[in-house]
């Protein structure tokens, strides 16, 4: 038998190769997704007006302007999250790396100084576990809202029909057909095969119930004269997550730090950040970004 | 820097478990668990997220319509498209719409009103750069891991990261041609926005307990007072939990319940409409 061509050879390289490999894929898809979620729910979760669109159109009466009660929810929202967003500017992009520097030079002195880092992870840890509780707080919150949003939404469409959701008589009934039906039916789960399930009576009732409760808000407000002023809507989704947030944090700095509860407070830590900062023109973002890129270099490679 | 987050066991990074030998000791595969810190993801999320707001402000922007200048010499009046928010709607959204292309899939039978076509199609923006930008921010986060597999070091993820997202970001403007908008679009607040904003939120509490419309004048006369430190929580009362819900149904004309989507021109049912041929 001849010897196998360069082609097969190659092939043969890229299949070893792959074998290699192999046993570290599921690690490494593991690592771009962890990594893709906080960046695409943040992202889109920082939408707001943008500049060339028009301004709403201050709405103090409710009662003539108000389309339907199933609508206004939204609406509400809507009012409520214009988050102010921390801009930088081209000078705090500079001193973006420089900062980082020295305080990424500072800790690791005090590391080798101390020998111990006990003392040095316990004061870091009680600081960045108020963080966490209230960045893991929203993210909970805000994963549950968009569940319930999908899980009970207001129309959808099924057999050609549009199908509207009317939470005060619990029934679903269907319009815009050639031909107006009384059918109704009664979950308020989406799409045939939910409808075909056999839910006991009592399931259902519950549902309906959970539907409105999760529209209904409270208001919390905090306000310090020269320092803060804060105002947040919390619904029931904000109450599971506050106490789901309170427990992760007292178990991870009380009991032990699975590697999933590190990545919990990672992701809670990024969706708020990416929320919270923005570059405010390419032009800036691009400074720091470069900046950090020899930051990073230097920092890596020579230290 | 891998010292400092290694030894300190704060959240700083993320962790993900790898494939280790069977006869390692479990605090011994902790170590063996690969990182990424917060910071690489964070800093070009910022980005990311910029790529993405410029898009929906490139959306509305062409959704303005400049009108000519008008006879007493105004100039260019320029119109700007009401802003529709997706917070609430995905939903929906989802439920109405085909998974596969993204097509409506509402009733045929829908005529087609000038201005309410704005409120049916802005619950979807084209993404062009921020797309481009997460391509390049996975085309990044690969070669960090191919080349910390291949030299079997921990790599700075921001060198191969940064110029992913922003050669992506570069590539499309200059593709797109629109690299002087992005020259300008800038998220900073003008001034006089800054003002009201801070005005809307302190008359805020007002406008919960108040429906009514003539009072305005009457707060903006009042001297703000002043309040040092204060906590409140209360439930939002909300026009339709209360006995205005049954003036509202009675409000709605025949009965009929109107949705954004089924707006005709004339508010007339929906059975009664044209059909789009």
């Amino acid at each position: 038998m001849s010897e196998p061509g360069p082609f097969a050879q190659a092939l043969g390289q890229l299949a070893f190769a792959y074998t290699q490999i192999r046993p570290l894929v599921p690690t490494y898809s593991h690592l771009v997704v962890s990594a893709l979620f906080p960046i695409y729910a943040g992202a889109h979760a920082s939408l707001s007006r943008p500049s060339s669109a028009a301004k709403p159109i201050k709405r103090r009466k409710s009662i003539g302007t108000q389309d339907e009660s199933e609508h206004e929810d939204e609406d509400d929202e809507d009012e409520d999250q214009i988050q102010r967003m921390e801009g930088l500017s081209p000078s705090d992009a500079l001193m973006f790396p420089v900062l980082a520097g020295c305080t990424l030079a500072g800790l690791y002195f005090l590391i080798k100084w101390l020998k111990d880092p006990e003392v040095l992870n316990n004061i870091l840890n009680w600081y960045f576990a108020a963080y966490g509780v209230l960045s893991v707080a929203k993210l909970i919150a805000d994963a549950l809202a968009w569940a319930n949003r999908m899980i009970f939404p207001n129309e959808y469409i099924d057999h050609g029909a549009l199908w509207r959701v009317k939470s005060r008589d619990r029934r679903v009934t269907a319009v815009a057909r050639r031909k107006i039906s009384i059918e109704t039916r009664k979950s308020p789960l989406p799409g045939s095969l939910c409808q075909a399930l056999p839910l006991p009576e009592r399931v259902v009732d519950f549902l309906w119930t959970w539907r409105e409760i999760s529209k209904q808000k409270w208001t919390a407000q905090c306000y310090i004269q020269h320092i803060m002023s804060a105002k947040t809507h919390i619904g029931i989704h904000g109450g599971i997550g506050a106490f789901v947030a309170l427990a992760a944090s007292m178990y991870y700095n009380l009991v032990d730090k699975p590697w999933w509860l590190t990545n919990l407070f990672g992701f809670g830590f990024c969706y708020g950040a990416i929320q919270l900062m923005s570059p405010t023109t390419f032009a800036t973002g691009a400074l720091m970004l470069s900046a950090l890129f020899f930051y990073d270099v230097y920092f890596v490679f020579y230290t | 820097m891998i010292t400092v987050a290694k030894s300190l066991d704060i959240p700083i990074k993320l962790l993900f478990p790898r494939p280790s030998p069977p006869d390692m000791a479990p605090e011994e595969a902790k170590r063996l668990h690969a990182m990424l810190g917060l910071g690489d993801i964070v800093l070009p999320g910022i980005m990311i997220g910029l790529a993405l707001r410029f898009d929906l402000f490139m959306h509305y922007l062409s959704k303005q319509k400049v009108l000519p200048p008008t006879d007493d010499g105004k100039g260019n009046t320029i119109t700007k498209a009401p802003y529709h928010s997706m917070s609430g709607k995905q939903g929906d959204v989802f439920w109405t719409h085909s998974f596969l292309t993204g097509r409506s899939l509402l009733p045929a039978a829908q005529s087609p009103s000038t201005s309410s076509d704005d409120a049916q199609q802005s619950y979807s923006f084209a993404k062009p750069y921020f797309n481009a930008s997460i391509a390049g921010y996975i085309a990044g986060l690969l070669t960090t891991l191919a080349f910390m597999h291949i030299y079997e070091h921990g790599q700075p993820a921001l060198l191969y990261l940064v110029p992913g997202v922003l050669g992506s970001l570069f590539l499309t403007g200059m593709i797109r041609g629109e690299l002087k908008q992005m020259w300008n679009f800038t998220e900073a607040e003008e001034e006089e926005e800054e003002q009201e904003r801070k005005a809307d939120f302190e008359n805020d509490d007002g406008s919960q307990k108040s429906d009514d419309n003539d009072d305005m004048n009457v707060k903006a006369g009042k001297p703000k007072k002043k309040v040092l430190v204060s906590f409140s929580v209360s439930k939002r009362d909300r026009p339709h939990n209360k006995k205005t819900r049954q003036a509202l149904a009675n409000d709605a004309g025949d009965g009929l319940r109107r949705s954004p989507w089924l707006k005709t021109a004339d508010g007339e049912p929906p059975h009664k409409m044209r059909r789009v041929s």
